[in-house]
């Protein structure tokens, strides 16, 4: 299994331009670990309207990913273009189960 | 004022003086490692790194169409799960990296309810014999020591012992006077490491008697039956703590009351000068930092002291640590 993870550069809460590449290596790490979850254990979603007179107040929802990785190899980290980094992760079918089983209730 | 260049007897002596100050102040990253055990502990944290993984936190919410993303991972693990990680890390390992090594072992002996078919003697002879022979045979082991209940290093592995008794009792007296039922004893020995959560090993084992008449005297320590007892306690024993022998040694990390690195022997006997270690912050992998390698440089009975090859000297100052014997 295979997961991806992108960060700006630019979006980096920094004035220096070098902690900003290595923040968005980092954060783009965290994507990939994010995606990664996502694929392994699935995402739990929930939502929430509420009504007042017939009219629509507030709308929201909120999806939530959560789960511990094991056997996580990081394949890559490198700059996409100019202001973009991605990080590539992936993970053997044998482990994605082990994880699975092991979350299965 | 006389300076050393018109006294040279006075520049010999504080070189003399500079290369003793040297040699009582070891440099913190002057330890060196073979490339071997080098390239040995890089896979062997690679390995870990993948075991230990993380945990994943993330959220999105959607507010009235507007987005927010926080996401997190923890990287932080804790010495059980170290031990758990290693167990299934151990293709990376080497026994030769015990070799000399004793380990902590703690005894706990569990024996089960009294039984209509079992003599409160017989029970009590057992209650006897199954620790000391349990106890012989951690004396013999090359990779193992007992340690006192009294002083239990909180990481020791411990062999849980649990005995129960089972079988027939008569319900009449007159006829419990001259057979003894159908009995059977067993004995579940199962050795719980040192800082994981499972059990490595688990033997058990069932005696049982059949009926026999019932002498006019006790059994003595000769009895077929208490040997075949002690026998089997005795291989049980052998084999759990074999299964152990080739588990890569954890010990825990840290600073003198002078700052200097010292690793904690109280779960392990044996250890020498010129072993390497790999030192594990327990804080965070933090992906691909390097964890530092060190040399035990002098043992004493309680700890030995660690000189770090490549490494700058804080580390664990904060973060508890760990070391792998290599």
């Amino acid at each position: 299994m295979i997961a991806v993870g992108f960060a700006s550069i630019t979006a980096q809460p920094s004035t220096d331009t070098a902690e900003k590449r290595l923040m968005a290596a980092r954060a783009s790490r965290i994507d990939a670990y994010r995606n990664m979850a996502e694929l392994v254990y699935g995402i739990t979603f929930g939502s929430e309207s509420a009504i007042e007179d017939s009219k629509l107040r507030q709308d929201s929802t909120r999806t939530r990913i959560t789960g511990r990785l094991r056997g996580v190899e990081v394949l890559s980290i490198e700059p996409l273009g100019n202001d973009t980094y991605q990080t590539t992760l992936r993970m053997p079918a044998i482990e994605v189960a082990r994880l699975r089983r092991s979350a299965e209730p | 004022m006389m300076s050393a260049r018109t006294n040279p007897q006075r520049t010999l002596v504080a070189i003399a003086v500079a290369g003793l100050l040297h040699t009582a102040t070891p440099n913190p990253a002057s330890a060196e490692i073979d490339w071997a055990t080098a390239a040995r502990a890089e896979d062997l944290q690679a390995c870990l790194n993948r075991e230990l993984g993380a945990v994943v936190t993330s959220e999105t919410r959607f507010d009235d169409g507007i987005a927010q993303d926080r996401s997190a991972i923890d990287e932080s693990f804790d010495r059980r799960q170290l031990g758990d990680a290693i167990s299934r890390c151990q293709r990376h390992t080497q026994c030769t990296a015990t070799r000399g090594l004793s380990r902590a072992v703690t005894v706990q002996a569990d024996f089960g309810e009294s039984h209509p078919a079992w003599s409160s003697n017989d029970r009590a002879r057992l209650a006897d014999l199954i620790p000391q022979q349990i106890a012989k045979q951690l004396r013999d082991h090359p990779k193992a020591h007992s340690v006192s209940t009294a002083y239990t290093p909180e990481d020791a592995d411990t062999l849980d012992v649990s005995i129960d008794f089972g079988g027939l009792g008569w319900t009449t007296r007159d006829l419990q006077d001259w057979v003894r039922g159908p009995r059977s004893v067993t004995v579940t020995m199962s050795l719980l490491a040192q800082a994981a959560t499972a059990a490595v090993a688990t033997q058990s084992v069932t005696i049982k008697l059949p009926p026999l008449p019932r002498s006019h005297w006790a059994d003595n320590s000769s009895a077929k039956w208490l040997q075949n007892t002690l026998s089997a306690v005795d291989t049980g024993t052998r084999n759990l703590l074999d299964a152990r022998g080739c588990s890569t040694e954890i010990v825990d990390v840290r600073r003198s009351r002078t700052g200097r690195l010292q690793l904690d022997l109280s779960t392990v006997r044996g250890l020498r000068a010129g072993r390497t270690i790999m030192i594990v912050p327990l804080e965070s992998t933090q992906g691909s930092a390097r964890w530092p390698l060190a040399s035990v440089t002098a043992v004493t009975e309680r700890v030995a002291e660690l000189e770090l090859a490549d490494s700058p000297a804080e580390i664990c100052s904060r973060a508890e640590c760990s070391a792998i014997v290599l």
